[in-house]
């Protein structure tokens, strides 16, 4: 892999000189990367998200040795649909997601589920069920049911890589993709782990035409959704006979819990703390669609008071009443239905343990309050990188709102500068999904609203999901003013590579896409482009644009400083930065460097500002704002 | 049973690096670990734990609360965030620099003194060791090497079940090579000031 574009986790290391059967720390993302390779994949395809973005890294790393094609597309349905392609072709296909990139994807999975694949395909989405770093916490595995696909939840890092090789060989047994679905606690888990060997598998690529499969006209497709339900019926029987579904901790106990995913770990840490393992039996689920339905009810029947714990919608817990009631079984079910789970949020083990507690009606210690308190301390809340060009644009972007007037509205996007909310800052006004700061704009400027309206967007989402809606703005005559934020790379997932990084997900060098070429030709002809860095020509650029009739685009290009030093770093150069220094007399500690611009590197000591030279870059935004002309370079 | 650790601190300050380096030589030691990292978003100075179990047997890739041994907070309002975490006969070990946030800076928010932030272990009943993680840093003359201080205070003061030579071992092996030695010097460091404090 290219020196820039390694993942941030410290454990990636080369597996191959490690003995297999001897156990190795593994993380779970890499675990499935693993789990791949063994299971002889050939292409693979997906768009960086948190908590998913290691497993395509670190096989990008593998590609060209292994002879696999490892890509980052412009976003997850055209990664699911190369990956789709390949499996249609024979070869095994994995595709990489997060949670919300199952919802850009789901147009083409709904339907390819009735050609069915011929390789194995698998997508591997990582839900961030709390959530941690999303704008939502979705179950996708309501997906799987959407499309009448196989589901597979694997419960630890182990099963991650070896489920992997299972949901390739069920996909190609059924001829359908097959969603893997994991949370934060699986990718980013370390664990001991055993590695099995890596299979060159002998599988040559070859599309034979079939259009009345593969052609989805709606006769086709008649024909095709009555195969498609056959296949789940012999999905059914596979899950029955899955080993990863099968009664743990089996004893006499009269309270059993039925887990599936990391759910299952939390159940089994939980009853081991309270010592209660012989008190309560475990049905552990990793194939979750079709479930095992005659397992089930065979666990129900042996159980008066049943806990279903799943991440994070009671699905299972649905569908196990609804096995209860066609088998008139009486067993009480309990869950997130009933309160018994919490419905919102992260399982953990306590909160496991709340829920079996509960039904046996004793305590449970982490009730205790005094004991249990969480502390009540001030949140630390997320902010931009010290020298963080998304700063300095948001600071331009405010100055140019003030001096065109109006009240106006700034829609966001999804990528590293949705920090700007947070104060000081506190520049966008919205954020909800890829691309949407576009069209929002549009809507609120036919709704009426006045002032300046200013969608910002970073350059992969631009890529990812922006240019359909500028187009359209275009289109439609949406006067917006679109400020792109242009910082070379795909940023807060890690730094991975883009259409505008000029590198490929292996590191190769790649063409570069213009960004201003790209706008033009969407039909905007008011096109600036600026350095952030450079306030008072940014703010020009923007006030010009804000009072141009029509779409404009203000494309604010800065690399990322933290990528950048980082790869001029790896490539052996010696970083200098332009030292900056605070006249203390002039300095009145009025605070409207770190109020305006909010650069970690601004500190305060006695009332005043200083710098602090172990985080500054050096960029000089802090010198061109401050009031005073107190922060200058020091010679 | 387990052996359980959180440690906790700001981007940027080694905390999951820290903890990859103890899952690893418990690994060396034949141990099993379940552990979890979560970093927030890419940027830097955000919150960032580890949560490590390392044992014969071990569930789960997040502690129940109320069972960790150690809480080892690289900065301290981080640490303290984690004090219900602690075992009752716990401790916790805390470099007491705070690193403030920028709505700290600016009087938005107010960030608790060391003192109220002390109170928070001793209400739990669990003890609280704090050092200057800065100060050592700067005897050693490298401010990249606090989380070979702070895992070689942890192996002086607590019950690790992982041998002084395999940390030692596994920080060579880890850390980048020109960094080798200075990390060592920072673990032998940590060490000798934890053996040595009451």
């Amino acid at each position: 892999m290219e020196a820039g574009t390694i993942d941030r986790y410290s454990g990636a290391f080369d597996l191959d000189t490690q003995k297999l059967s001897h156990p190795i720390l593994l993380m779970g993302n890499h675990a499935i990367a693993r789990g791949a390779l063994e299971a002889g994949v050939k292409v693979v395809a997906g768009y960086p998200g948190t908590p998913s973005s290691e497993i395509l890294t670190y096989l990008a790393g593998e590609a060209d040795r292994r002879g696999l094609h490892v890509e980052w597309s412009t976003n997850e349905k055209v990664a699911y649909e190369v990956a789709y392609g390949a499996a249609l072709a024979g070869v095994r296909a994995l595709m990489t997601t997060k949670h919300l990139g199952v919802n850009v994807l789901s147009d083409a999975l709904l339907v390819s589920a009735y050609t069915g694949v011929n390789g194995g395909l698998v997508v591997v989405t990582a839900d961030d069920i709390h959530p941690f770093s999303s704008q939502n916490a979705e179950d996708t595995r309501y997906y799987a049911r959407l499309a009448k696909i196989p589901c597979i939840e694997p419960t630890n890092v182990q099963e991650a890589k070896d489920m992997v090789s299972d949901a390739f060989t069920i996909s190609e047994e059924l001829q359908l993709p097959v969603l893997f679905r994991v949370t934060d606690r699986i990718c980013h888990a370390k664990s001991d782990a055993i590695l099995d060997e890596i299979n060159q598998l002998n599988m040559p690529p070859s599309f034979v035409k079939d259009d009345s499969r593969y052609v989805m006209v709606a006769p086709n497709a008649r024909r095709r959704v009555e195969w498609l339900n056959g296949q789940m019926d012999k999905a059914a029987a596979l899950s029955e006979n899955y080993p990863g579904n099968r009664v743990e901790a089996e004893n006499s106990a009269k309270v059993g819990v039925i887990a599936s995913g990391v759910t299952y770990e939390h159940t089994i840490e939980a009853l081991s703390v309270l010592g209660l393992r012989d008190d309560v039996s475990v049905l552990k689920l990793t194939f979750t669609n079709p479930l095992p339905k005659q397992m089930i009810a065979g666990f129900l029947r042996n159980h008066s008071e049943v806990l279903v714990v799943e991440e994070i919608e009671p699905i299972i817990e649905k569908e196990v009443n609804s096995v209860a009631h066609q088998l008139g079984v009486e067993t009480s079910i309990h869950g997130r239905l009933d309160g018994y789970i919490p419905r919102e949020h992260e399982l953990t083990p306590d909160r496991v343990g709340v829920g079996v507690t509960r039904i046996l009606k004793m305590d449970d210690p982490s009730l205790d309050e005094a004991e249990y308190k969480t502390p009540e301390l001030v949140r630390r809340i997320p902010n931009l990188c010290a020298g963080c060009p998304h700063a300095a644009s948001y600071y331009a972007l405010k100055q140019a709102m003030r001096r065109v007037g109006g009240r106006g509205a700034v829609t966001g996007d999804r990528g590293c500068y949705n920090q700007g909310t947070n104060p000081p800052l506190s520049a966008i006004d919205t954020c909800v999904c890829m691309g949407a700061s576009i069209s929002m704009a549009s809507g609120l400027r036919h709704a009426g609203v006045d002032g300046p309206i200013v969608a910002v967007i970073g350059d992969s989402t631009f890529f990812h999901n922006g240019i359909q809606p500028l187009v359209n703005a275009v289109h439609n005559t949406a006067d917006v003013t679109v400020m792109i934020l242009d910082n070379g790379w795909t940023g807060m997932t890690g730094h991975q590579p883009n259409p505008n990084t000029g590198l490929n997900a292996t590191g190769k060098t790649a063409p570069k896409v213009s960004i201003e070429d790209m706008v033009r030709a969407c039909g905007v002809e008011h096109v600036q482009v600026v350095s952030p860095y450079n306030v008072k020509e940014t703010i020009n650029a923007l006030v010009a644009t804000m009072n141009h009739k029509g779409p404009g685009v203000v494309i604010s290009r800065q690399v990322c400083p933290v990528q950048d030093n980082r790869v001029r770093r790896r490539a052996g150069e010696r970083l200098s930065f332009t030292r900056y220094a605070v006249d203390r007399d002039r300095c009145t500690g009025c605070l409207y460097c770190v109020n305006s611009v909010g650069c970690p590197a601004l500190d305060t000591v006695d009332g005043k500002i200083t710098i602090n030279n172990e985080q500054c870059i050096g960029c000089g935004v802090c010198a061109q704002v401050c009031p005073l002309k107190a922060i200058e370079v020091k010679q | 049973m387990a052996f359980n650790i959180i440690i906790t601190g700001i981007g940027g300050q080694g905390v999951v690096s820290a903890g990859t380096m103890i899952a690893e030589a418990a690994l060396a030691e034949g141990l099993r670990i379940r552990s979890s990292d979560a970093t927030g978003l890419a940027q830097r100075g955000g919150s960032v734990h580890s949560q490590i179990k390392i044992g014969e047997q071990v569930s789960s890739a997040i502690l129940h609360t109320g069972t960790a041994d150690v809480v080892l907070g690289f900065e301290p309002l981080e640490a303290s965030r984690w004090a219900h975490m602690l075992k009752r006969d716990g401790v916790a070990i805390v470099n007491s620099n705070p690193v403030y946030p920028v709505t700290v800076k600016n009087g938005m928010l107010r960030y608790p003194d060391i003192e109220e932030q002390k109170k928070v272990f001793d209400e739990r009943g669990a003890r609280s060791i704090w050092l200057d993680g800065h100060a050592l840093t700067e005897k050693i003359g490298n401010m990249r090497v606090l989380n070979s201080i702070m895992i070689g205070f942890t192996a002086a003061k607590t019950k690790i079940p992982i041998g002084l030579d395999t940390l030692r071992r596994v920080i060579a092996e880890k850390v980048p090579s020109r960094t080798i030695e200075v990390n060592l010097k920072a673990f032998d460091m940590g060490y000798k000031v934890g053996s040595e404090e009451p």
